[in-house]
């Protein structure tokens, strides 16, 4: 008897196990998909299922195919880590990725860290995320004190674009403190003189009392930080409103690179920088070809948002392909680990390859990027058009320095 | 007296029964969830169901607590069952001075005050960074290895959290539970009915309303600091915002208000609703929650608790 049962049971494990790799290959992945934040977790779902249905349509990975499980989070933290909870412990995901906003994906790293499932993160930008040692966590884009690099860049090597004198804004959110205070400490190590340092809250209406302050402080070029679309444009607008004249703009921050930024500010705009992490290489074939079929399936251009999604798929399924997956939920989990440790690809986001390096700030990364510092782009504003100008290896277009003084 | 002992068995057997028997660990999660938001709704609901004062700002006194916690265990080493009660402490003392200044004013005006009180706190969080580590906040990566009655407690596990907030929310119940039957409590009744009226008699009117404000702060504040130990990062947004102050409202007022049972019962249908339309419409869950809420506002003004207490009979008012 006891025979026939343990035979049974040794049937049951085998078919078990073989109809576990047979199913699909399950990816987590926690975005506000309602919420003030639903418009990203937008772009990530389009993202992802267009990166889903090219590789399942290519036969899968080794044979199975991919699926991937959206969780809404709300972009509320304790959300976020109520979603990653379920889908490591319920949905039995093999593997992670997501999060869109900095806080929720340090809920889910923290998560993931303690579950050992791995996570990678394809948008969030803060950089405790890959420096405190989580070696369940990687992450493709670059981490915020990355953002201001090709500035750094600029100004040392571009003839005579080393200011005088400069004036920081920036909003008091993670991100706009993390970009601004690695701006303030590029400046520094420069010698140049940050003559206005001012912070502001998210979603301000009137920058026009501290454009004022700035002003007065007549700064060589103005530097401006902002986490949001509208405060990006205000900020731009009040500036050149209240006579700003400086060498250049620069302005760090999604909302600086975005269509409404031109169409909003018209004539304003113009000559303005957008330095960037990720502005994409348009003269690589590749990334057209990308922009080209995304726009073909969903009738928008992607960005950022778009280009990091998918590329976060592409990622994982190279992982997934290399790792040995055997039906073991802990066993796969580890291999998956293992072989985003051995990830050496090129995405339409660029290059990427995971490592243990030290930040401009002094943050020991952990599973980072280790071409993020390359990636970071300057582009400027003309007519209309956001135009890659620095480095020069990306540049699509002569950059226009200094701003040409107007009558 | 048995009749308000044999639930009171029944609720703490099933409180020891849960952990025991259930591996599930996402099951677990939400039941942590619902303890921990029993007592935010309870802390709510001590001075909002039984005094009538309306604070929409409850979320600075939870703000307090996360932070007194997370920044003793993060600088101080403080363990948990020492940083959990006194970061209802330090959102107990930071209340007194709150209350003192805003129960100088009255209904939808005091209101309004906790809902500034609320935004100072968030923004002192963000611009304290020396204290607060403003907008990037404070991460806790790992807990102290301990061992309790010979056993390594397994921080990585659900069981140490269930217990913890298991005990908060049987503090909060019985707290809201003795307040009921205290002198204060009537006080509070008196108060909620007709300040003036409350004042005529010989109530020290303001003096009881900070007793309970700090009453009430004493069990947000714990609920933060368990927060922090239990979701690892606190952060301005995250622990003072206005949805959070929101939550503790619907609570309480779903659940029952004045009622003892009321918050427990508000974080179980809450906690639940939210948890089953989720898994069920990806995009439209919100809506089912709002319609859920409305429909209890509409035909059951006096929360769960409050009608089903109602439609029992030989029930005595309150409870």
């Amino acid at each position: 008897m006891r025979k026939l049962v343990s035979s049974v049971l040794a049937t049951i494990g085998v078919l078990v196990s073989t109809s576990a790799l047979a199913q699909p290959i399950k990816i987590g992945a926690p975005q506000p998909m309602t919420g003030p934040d639903a418009p990203f977790g937008d772009k990530f779902k389009k993202a992802y299922t267009m990166a889903r249905e090219e590789i399942n349509a290519a036969g899968g990975v080794n044979g199975r195919k991919l699926e991937i499980l959206i969780e809404d989070h709300q972009a509320k933290n304790q959300l976020a880590a109520t979603v990653a909870e379920k889908l490591i412990t319920e949905e039995k995901v093999l593997v992670m990725t997501g999060g869109r906003g900095s806080g929720q994906a340090i809920e889910i790293a923290s998560v993931c860290q303690r579950l050992k499932t791995p996570y990678l993160v394809d948008h969030p930008s803060a950089d405790m995320i890959t420096s405190k040692g989580f070696e369940w966590v990687f992450r493709n884009n670059p981490t915020g004190s990355i953002y201001p690099m090709a500035f750094s860049d600029f100004i040392t090597n571009y003839p005579g674009a080393m200011p005088k004198s400069a004036a920081v804004v920036y909003d008091n959110t993670l991100f706009g403190k993390t970009i601004g205070g690695a701006v303030i400490k590029i400046l520094k190590a420069k010698n140049v003189s940050v003559v206005a340092d001012e912070a502001y809250p998210v979603n301000t209406l009137d920058f026009k009392p501290t454009m004022t302050k700035v002003k007065a402080t007549n700064p060589d070029v103005v530097l401006l930080v902002a986490v949001a679309t509208t405060d990006a444009i205000l900020l731009t607008r009040h500036a050149k409103e209240m006579g700003l004249t400086p060498r250049a703009f620069v302005g760090f921050g999604g909302g600086f690179g975005v269509a409404d930024f031109a169409s909003q500010l018209g004539p304003l705009a113009e000559n303005v920088f957008s330095s960037a992490a990720w502005s994409g290489n348009p003269n690589d074939p590749k990334t057209k070809a990308f922009y080209e079929k995304f726009h073909a399936k969903y009738a928008i251009w992607p960005h950022e948002h778009e280009v990091e999604g998918y590329s976060a798929i592409y990622i994982l399924a190279d992982a997934l392909k290399r790792a040995k997956l055997t039906g073991d939920l802990d066993a796969d989990r580890e291999a998956i680990r293992k072989a985003l440790l051995a990830t050496d690809m090129t995405t339409v986001f660029g290059k990427v390859k995971f490592g243990n390096w030290t930040g401009p700030l002094g943050d020991a990364y952990t599973n980072q990027n280790v071409y993020s510092p390359g990636q970071s782009v300057m582009a400027q504003w003309k007519g209309g058009q956001l135009l890659n100008v620095w480095p020069k290896a990306f540049a699509e277009t002569a950059l226009v320095f200094p701003e040409p003084v107007k009558k | 007296m048995t009749r308000r002992l044999l639930p009171a068995l029944l609720g703490v057997a099933v409180l020891v029964a849960i952990p025991l028997s259930i591996r599930n660990s996402f099951f677990l999660h939400v039941c942590i969830l619902i303890l921990m938001w029993t007592v935010l709704g309870a802390a709510w609901n001590v001075l909002g169901g039984f005094a009538g004062q309306v604070s929409f700002g409850h979320a600075a006194l939870f703000a307090v607590g996360a932070y007194t916690t997370i920044i003793l265990y993060l600088k101080g080493g403080l363990a948990p069952w020492w940083g959990i009660p006194l970061g209802g402490l330090a959102a107990a003392l930071v209340s007194v001075p709150i209350g003192l200044l805003c129960f100088r004013l009255r209904g939808p005006y005091f209101a309004l005050a906790t809902l500034a009180v609320a935004e100072i706190v968030k923004l002192v969080a963000l611009n304290w960074e020396s204290v607060t580590a403003g907008s990037v906040g404070y991460l806790i990566t790992t807990l102290p290895p301990v061992r309790l009655f010979g056993l390594e407690v397994n921080w990585e596990g659900k069981p140490p959290f269930f217990a913890a907030a298991a005990v908060l929310a049987v503090v909060a119940l019985l707290t809201t539970g003795w307040l009921r039957n205290s002198r204060l409590g009537a006080y509070l009744v008196a108060i909620r009915e007709n300040e003036d009226a409350a004042e005529a008699v010989g109530i020290d009117t303001v003096r009881a309303k900070v007793v309970t404000l700090a009453l009430s702060a004493f069990l947000a504040g714990m609920g933060g600091g368990f927060y922090a130990f239990y979701f690892r990062y606190v952060d301005p947004d995250a622990v003072a915002g206005i949805g959070l102050s929101m939550e503790m409202v619907f609570i309480a007022v779903v659940g029952g208000l004045g009622t003892v049972g009321g918050p427990l019962i508000g974080a179980v249908f809450l906690t639940a609703v939210a948890e089953l339309v989720r898994d069920r419409f990806q995009m439209g869950h919100l809506i089912f929650y709002g319609l859920f809420m409305m429909l209890v506002i509409r035909f059951m003004p006096e929360g769960i608790w409050g009608r089903v207490r109602r439609l029992t009979p030989g029930a005595r008012t309150g409870g």
